[in-house]
Protein backbone atom coordinates (compact mmCIF):
# COMPACT_ATOMS: atom_id res chain seq x y z
CA UNK A 1 0.00 0.00 0.00
CA UNK A 2 2.57 2.11 1.35
CA UNK A 3 4.63 1.34 -2.00
CA UNK A 4 1.76 2.13 -4.67
CA UNK A 5 1.80 6.25 -2.34
CA UNK A 6 5.48 6.09 -2.68
CA UNK A 7 5.15 5.08 -6.58
CA UNK A 8 2.27 7.57 -7.22
CA UNK A 9 4.11 10.36 -5.37
CA UNK A 10 7.36 9.66 -7.32
CA UNK A 11 5.79 9.26 -10.82
CA UNK A 12 3.39 13.03 -10.19
CA UNK A 13 7.01 14.19 -9.22
CA UNK A 14 8.60 13.05 -12.17
CA UNK A 15 6.03 14.37 -14.47
CA UNK A 16 5.90 18.03 -13.02
CA UNK A 17 9.78 18.34 -13.04
CA UNK A 18 9.46 17.31 -16.85
CA UNK A 19 6.99 19.81 -17.30
CA UNK A 20 9.02 22.37 -16.20
CA UNK A 21 11.61 21.25 -18.01
CA UNK A 22 9.71 20.78 -21.27
CA UNK A 23 7.96 24.51 -20.79
CA UNK A 24 11.64 26.19 -20.06
CA UNK A 25 13.24 24.72 -23.27
CA UNK A 26 9.74 25.56 -25.25
CA UNK A 27 10.25 29.00 -23.46
CA UNK A 28 13.76 29.49 -24.35
CA UNK A 29 13.01 28.12 -28.19
CA UNK A 30 10.51 30.56 -28.60
CA UNK A 31 12.13 33.98 -27.37
CA UNK A 32 15.57 32.59 -29.83
CA UNK A 33 13.05 32.36 -32.59
CA UNK A 34 11.94 35.91 -31.89
CA UNK A 35 15.01 37.45 -31.13
CA UNK A 36 16.61 35.80 -34.94
CA UNK A 37 12.96 37.32 -36.50
CA UNK A 38 13.62 41.06 -35.25
CA UNK A 39 17.19 41.23 -36.02
CA UNK A 40 16.67 39.72 -39.37
CA UNK A 41 13.47 42.50 -39.79
CA UNK A 42 16.09 44.89 -38.98
CA UNK A 43 18.65 43.22 -41.50
CA UNK A 44 16.72 43.07 -44.12
CA UNK A 45 15.15 47.08 -43.72
CA UNK A 46 18.95 47.39 -43.96
CA UNK A 47 19.57 46.00 -47.34
CA UNK A 48 16.74 47.65 -48.73
CA UNK A 49 17.58 51.47 -47.76
CA UNK A 50 19.79 53.91 -49.45
CA UNK A 51 19.34 57.70 -49.44
CA UNK A 52 20.95 60.28 -52.02
CA UNK A 53 22.13 63.60 -51.64
CA UNK A 54 21.17 64.97 -55.16
CA UNK A 55 22.75 68.25 -54.38
CA UNK A 56 23.90 69.89 -57.68
CA UNK A 57 27.71 70.44 -56.20
CA UNK A 58 28.50 73.34 -58.33
CA UNK A 59 24.97 75.36 -57.07
CA UNK A 60 24.96 74.72 -53.09
CA UNK A 61 23.01 77.44 -51.21
CA UNK A 62 24.95 77.96 -48.41
CA UNK A 63 22.80 80.73 -46.35
CA UNK A 64 21.17 79.03 -45.47
CA UNK A 65 22.72 75.88 -46.03
CA UNK A 66 20.33 73.64 -48.43
CA UNK A 67 20.50 70.18 -49.43
CA UNK A 68 18.37 67.77 -51.16
CA UNK A 69 17.73 64.39 -49.68
CA UNK A 70 16.25 61.89 -52.08
CA UNK A 71 15.13 58.63 -50.74
CA UNK A 72 16.67 56.33 -53.45
CA UNK A 73 16.34 52.80 -51.60
CA UNK A 74 13.27 50.75 -51.72
CA UNK A 75 11.35 51.33 -48.28
CA UNK A 76 10.18 54.35 -46.44
CA UNK A 77 13.07 56.21 -44.32
CA UNK A 78 11.49 58.30 -41.17
CA UNK A 79 13.01 61.82 -41.71
CA UNK A 80 12.74 62.06 -37.14
CA UNK A 81 15.91 59.31 -37.99
CA UNK A 82 17.61 61.00 -39.91
CA UNK A 83 21.36 62.45 -38.55
CA UNK A 84 23.34 65.10 -40.58
CA UNK A 85 26.88 65.69 -40.22
CA UNK A 86 29.02 68.99 -41.59
CA UNK A 87 32.21 68.12 -42.03
CA UNK A 88 31.81 65.28 -39.54
CA UNK A 89 30.57 67.12 -36.77
CA UNK A 90 26.47 66.41 -36.10
CA UNK A 91 24.31 69.62 -36.38
CA UNK A 92 20.67 69.45 -34.97
CA UNK A 93 19.86 72.48 -36.18
CA UNK A 94 18.41 72.11 -39.39
CA UNK A 95 14.52 71.07 -40.34
CA UNK A 96 13.41 69.25 -43.53
CA UNK A 97 10.20 69.54 -45.79
CA UNK A 98 8.93 66.87 -48.04
CA UNK A 99 7.94 67.58 -51.43
CA UNK A 100 5.72 64.38 -52.53
CA UNK A 101 6.15 63.32 -55.78
CA UNK A 102 2.27 63.17 -56.59
CA UNK A 103 2.70 62.17 -60.22
CA UNK A 104 4.10 58.56 -58.82
CA UNK A 105 2.57 58.48 -55.47
CA UNK A 106 -1.01 60.48 -56.02
CA UNK A 107 -2.55 58.72 -53.15
CA UNK A 108 0.38 60.67 -50.65
CA UNK A 109 0.26 64.06 -48.70
CA UNK A 110 2.44 66.50 -47.35
CA UNK A 111 3.89 64.33 -44.54
CA UNK A 112 7.20 65.48 -43.26
CA UNK A 113 7.70 62.70 -41.50
CA UNK A 114 8.08 59.92 -44.01
CA UNK A 115 10.14 60.14 -47.35
CA UNK A 116 8.63 57.42 -49.27
CA UNK A 117 10.88 55.94 -51.95
CA UNK A 118 11.28 58.07 -54.95
CA UNK A 119 10.51 61.40 -52.92
CA UNK A 120 12.58 64.39 -52.18
CA UNK A 121 13.21 66.37 -48.86
CA UNK A 122 14.49 69.82 -48.54
CA UNK A 123 16.75 70.33 -45.65
CA UNK A 124 16.66 73.62 -44.43
CA UNK A 125 19.35 74.32 -41.85
CA UNK A 126 19.15 76.75 -39.03
CA UNK A 127 21.18 80.49 -39.15
CA UNK A 128 23.30 79.02 -35.94
CA UNK A 129 25.20 76.94 -39.03
CA UNK A 130 27.31 79.10 -41.01
CA UNK A 131 30.58 77.94 -43.20
CA UNK A 132 33.95 78.99 -43.88
CA UNK A 133 34.81 80.06 -47.69
CA UNK A 134 36.83 76.72 -48.53
CA UNK A 135 35.09 72.63 -49.11
CA UNK A 136 33.04 70.86 -46.71
CA UNK A 137 31.58 67.79 -46.64
CA UNK A 138 27.50 67.35 -45.52
CA UNK A 139 26.82 63.50 -44.61
CA UNK A 140 23.03 62.45 -43.71
CA UNK A 141 22.36 59.06 -42.05
CA UNK A 142 19.23 57.26 -41.94
CA UNK A 143 17.96 55.18 -38.76
CA UNK A 144 18.58 52.42 -40.86
CA UNK A 145 22.45 52.94 -41.23
CA UNK A 146 22.22 53.93 -45.17
CA UNK A 147 23.95 56.81 -45.62
CA UNK A 148 25.37 59.35 -48.17
CA UNK A 149 28.12 62.21 -48.30
CA UNK A 150 28.55 65.04 -50.53
CA UNK A 151 31.80 67.69 -51.08
CA UNK A 152 30.93 71.71 -51.96
CA UNK A 153 32.51 74.29 -51.84
CA UNK A 154 31.44 77.58 -50.03
CA UNK B 1 7.19 3.30 -14.88
CA UNK B 2 7.46 6.97 -13.96
CA UNK B 3 11.11 7.62 -15.33
CA UNK B 4 9.85 6.22 -18.79
CA UNK B 5 6.26 8.11 -18.69
CA UNK B 6 8.81 11.18 -17.65
CA UNK B 7 11.22 10.73 -20.32
CA UNK B 8 8.82 10.06 -23.41
CA UNK B 9 7.67 13.56 -22.13
CA UNK B 10 10.82 15.23 -22.24
CA UNK B 11 11.58 13.91 -25.36
CA UNK B 12 7.77 14.66 -27.23
CA UNK B 13 8.51 18.12 -25.91
CA UNK B 14 11.60 18.70 -26.91
CA UNK B 15 10.91 17.45 -30.55
CA UNK B 16 8.36 20.06 -30.47
CA UNK B 17 10.45 22.79 -29.15
CA UNK B 18 13.13 21.86 -31.57
CA UNK B 19 11.10 21.45 -34.46
CA UNK B 20 9.45 24.94 -33.88
CA UNK B 21 12.82 26.45 -33.82
CA UNK B 22 14.43 24.93 -36.19
CA UNK B 23 10.79 26.09 -38.96
CA UNK B 24 11.15 28.91 -37.71
CA UNK B 25 14.82 29.78 -38.45
CA UNK B 26 14.54 28.48 -42.13
CA UNK B 27 11.63 30.47 -42.90
CA UNK B 28 13.63 33.38 -41.67
CA UNK B 29 16.78 32.00 -43.84
CA UNK B 30 14.61 32.10 -46.65
CA UNK B 31 13.18 35.59 -45.95
CA UNK B 32 16.89 37.11 -45.62
CA UNK B 33 18.10 35.23 -48.75
CA UNK B 34 15.37 36.90 -50.94
CA UNK B 35 15.59 40.70 -48.90
CA UNK B 36 20.24 39.94 -49.53
CA UNK B 37 19.17 38.74 -53.60
CA UNK B 38 16.28 42.02 -54.22
CA UNK B 39 19.56 44.31 -52.30
CA UNK B 40 22.20 42.67 -54.79
CA UNK B 41 19.80 43.30 -57.83
CA UNK B 42 18.91 46.69 -56.72
CA UNK B 43 22.79 47.56 -56.17
CA UNK B 44 23.46 45.64 -60.06
CA UNK B 45 20.23 47.55 -61.67
CA UNK B 46 22.30 50.75 -60.21
CA UNK B 47 25.15 49.93 -61.75
CA UNK B 48 23.83 49.15 -64.98
CA UNK B 49 21.94 52.50 -65.19
CA UNK B 50 23.60 55.89 -66.91
CA UNK B 51 21.70 58.96 -68.04
CA UNK B 52 23.52 62.05 -70.19
CA UNK B 53 21.80 65.42 -69.92
CA UNK B 54 21.81 66.31 -74.06
CA UNK B 55 20.76 69.96 -73.82
CA UNK B 56 19.09 72.50 -71.48
CA UNK B 57 17.00 75.29 -73.06
CA UNK B 58 16.89 77.97 -70.79
CA UNK B 59 13.19 79.01 -71.05
CA UNK B 60 10.73 79.80 -70.42
CA UNK B 61 9.51 77.19 -69.96
CA UNK B 62 12.55 75.47 -69.45
CA UNK B 63 13.10 71.75 -71.46
CA UNK B 64 15.65 68.99 -70.26
CA UNK B 65 16.76 66.81 -72.77
CA UNK B 66 18.47 63.38 -71.52
CA UNK B 67 19.04 60.45 -72.93
CA UNK B 68 18.98 57.05 -71.36
CA UNK B 69 22.84 56.14 -71.64
CA UNK B 70 22.54 52.50 -69.33
CA UNK B 71 21.03 49.72 -69.85
CA UNK B 72 18.61 49.19 -67.73
CA UNK B 73 14.41 50.47 -68.43
CA UNK B 74 14.07 53.76 -65.67
CA UNK B 75 10.78 55.11 -64.38
CA UNK B 76 10.37 59.10 -66.06
CA UNK B 77 7.77 59.96 -63.42
CA UNK B 78 10.98 59.41 -60.39
CA UNK B 79 13.41 61.82 -62.02
CA UNK B 80 14.06 64.82 -60.11
CA UNK B 81 15.91 68.11 -61.71
CA UNK B 82 17.33 70.66 -59.98
CA UNK B 83 18.07 74.17 -62.18
CA UNK B 84 20.99 75.99 -61.02
CA UNK B 85 20.79 74.06 -57.89
CA UNK B 86 17.56 74.32 -56.54
CA UNK B 87 15.01 71.65 -57.46
CA UNK B 88 12.30 72.51 -59.75
CA UNK B 89 8.81 70.59 -60.36
CA UNK B 90 8.55 68.88 -63.40
CA UNK B 91 5.34 69.78 -65.11
CA UNK B 92 5.38 67.31 -68.11
CA UNK B 93 7.56 65.10 -69.95
CA UNK B 94 7.79 62.61 -72.85
CA UNK B 95 9.49 59.56 -73.99
CA UNK B 96 10.62 59.51 -77.70
CA UNK B 97 7.85 62.39 -78.13
CA UNK B 98 5.08 59.88 -76.32
CA UNK B 99 3.82 61.41 -72.92
CA UNK B 100 4.99 57.81 -71.04
CA UNK B 101 6.75 56.67 -67.85
CA UNK B 102 8.41 54.02 -69.39
CA UNK B 103 12.55 55.13 -69.95
CA UNK B 104 14.36 52.62 -72.01
CA UNK B 105 17.46 52.39 -72.65
CA UNK B 106 18.71 54.61 -75.51
CA UNK B 107 15.24 56.81 -75.48
CA UNK B 108 15.74 60.43 -74.92
CA UNK B 109 13.72 62.20 -72.20
CA UNK B 110 12.57 65.44 -72.49
CA UNK B 111 11.55 67.42 -69.62
CA UNK B 112 9.27 70.54 -69.33
CA UNK B 113 9.41 72.97 -66.15
CA UNK B 114 6.84 75.90 -66.83
CA UNK B 115 8.79 78.51 -64.77
CA UNK B 116 8.67 82.28 -64.70
CA UNK B 117 12.28 82.33 -64.54
CA UNK B 118 14.65 81.05 -67.12
CA UNK B 119 18.18 78.70 -66.21
CA UNK B 120 21.15 80.67 -66.33
CA UNK B 121 23.76 78.12 -65.75
CA UNK B 122 22.95 74.22 -65.80
CA UNK B 123 20.77 71.41 -64.79
CA UNK B 124 21.48 68.62 -62.34
CA UNK B 125 18.91 65.32 -62.51
CA UNK B 126 18.53 62.53 -60.61
CA UNK B 127 16.99 59.27 -61.09
CA UNK B 128 14.74 57.50 -58.85
CA UNK B 129 17.40 55.39 -57.52
CA UNK B 130 20.07 58.10 -57.63
CA UNK B 131 21.72 57.83 -60.72
CA UNK B 132 22.61 61.14 -61.97
CA UNK B 133 23.91 63.60 -64.76
CA UNK B 134 24.12 66.90 -65.11
CA UNK B 135 24.05 69.48 -68.22
CA UNK B 136 24.89 73.24 -68.84
CA UNK B 137 23.30 75.51 -71.60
Amino acid sequence: MSSGISESILFIGAITATMIVVASLHGVSEELSSGISSRSSILASEMQSRVSIINDPAHVETSPLTIYVKNTGTTEIYTTGLHLLIDGQAEFDWDIEVEAEEAVFPETDDDDTILLPGEVGTITFGGGVSLDPGDHLVTVITRTNAEDTMEFTA
Amino acid sequence: MAQAAAAALLLAGGAWSAFGFTENLFDEQDALQKEWRDAQDLQIFIGDSAIQVDSVVAGPPVVVTLTNTGTTTLDASAVTVLLDGVAATVDSWTVEGVSSNVWTPGATLALTMDLAASVTDRAAVATEHGVMAFGGL
